[in-house]
């Protein structure tokens, strides 16, 4: 329906995780977890795409002995994110003006 | 949260949520802003109150507390940001009261000799503009209001004796940085 948009963004679970990477350099999958109120099993799937379309990066580490999952945005993900809301305020700009 | 394609408003509402989110988080500042409205009070009065037991040469000694304050929270801010998660906003809103803070260190120890009457009025010039930029950045309108408050207050300043001046800075102190602090923590806890 809206071409313009990239569709690997505009869905909510995986928009919801961008626009978090965006105010935080990097994230644990907890704290992803914690604010997108979504499942575990949910966010890994839109992680692989993300990481797939090389939108971010996933890391995996230890932290006291517990395994840690960090997730950052790349610079591709960072312009498609800045190319979506620019998308985004073109269509809203349109529907005003209609 | 569904999973199925939806509108550009619900894309802009989500955003602004996600963000939104973010910026709640970092309204924790309130504790800084009470701890400096706290000491600066104290010291300012704690100096005017020596001028006026002719004690002037020693009412810079109360000040003296500011750089271990200042060194304390440096190292509690740089554990906080060891065990959290890198906020870009965050380090913009440290950097800038870190450098504020070493530059009013600076002037007020390095150079009050030349400065002498126009001391005061540059300190709270730095602040008003670290505050004003603060509130900016979290869109708090009670920093920013605090802000202008300060940098209002330093232009009265310049106009005061260096015997006045302790007094309008530490009510300066209690109105633009104690209050709006409490008044952050409060909506914070909310």
């Amino acid at each position: 329906m809206y071409k313009n948009l990239d569709p690997l963004l505009h869905s909510p679970l995986r928009l919801a995780i961008v626009s978090h990477l965006m105010t935080h350099t990097k994230s644990s999958f907890k704290e992803l977890k914690q604010n997108t109120s979504a499942s575990a099993g949910n966010i890994s799937v839109q992680l692989k795409k993300l990481e797939e379309a090389n939108y971010l990066r996933i890391e995996k580490s230890f932290l006291d002995n517990y395994p840690l999952t960090q997730v950052s945005l790349t610079k591709k993900g960072i312009k498609a994110f800045e190319a979506y809301v620019e998308a985004l305020k073109n269509i809203l700009f349109k529907n005003l003006l209609l | 949260m569904k999973t199925t394609n939806f509108t550009p408003e619900e894309s802009f509402q989500l955003i602004d949520s996600v963000i939104q989110k973010a910026k709640s988080r970092f309204e924790e500042n309130g504790i800084p802003f009470i701890l400096w409205g706290v000491i600066i009070a104290l010291c300012s009065y704690a100096q005017a109150y020596m001028i006026s037991v002719n004690m002037s040469r020693e009412s810079w000694y109360p000040y003296l507390i500011m750089p271990f304050v200042g060194i304390g929270l440096i190292i509690y801010y740089y554990n906080k940001k060891k065990n959290s998660t890198p906020n870009p906003l965050a380090s913009i809103y440290g950097r800038l009261w870190q450098f504020v803070g070493l530059n009013i260190m600076l002037i007020a120890f390095g150079f009050n000799g030349y400065l002498q009457n126009n001391l005061v009025p540059i300190i709270l010039l730095l602040m008003g503009i670290a505050t004003l930029l603060s509130g900016s950045f979290i869109k708090s309108k009670v920093l920013f209001f605090s802000g202008l408050i300060i940098n209002t207050s330093a232009f009265i300043s310049f106009f005061l004796s260096w015997e006045q001046q302790p007094l309008l800075m530490g009510t300066v102190s209690i109105f633009a940085l104690l209050i709006p602090g409490i008044l952050l923590r409060l909506n914070h806890k909310k």
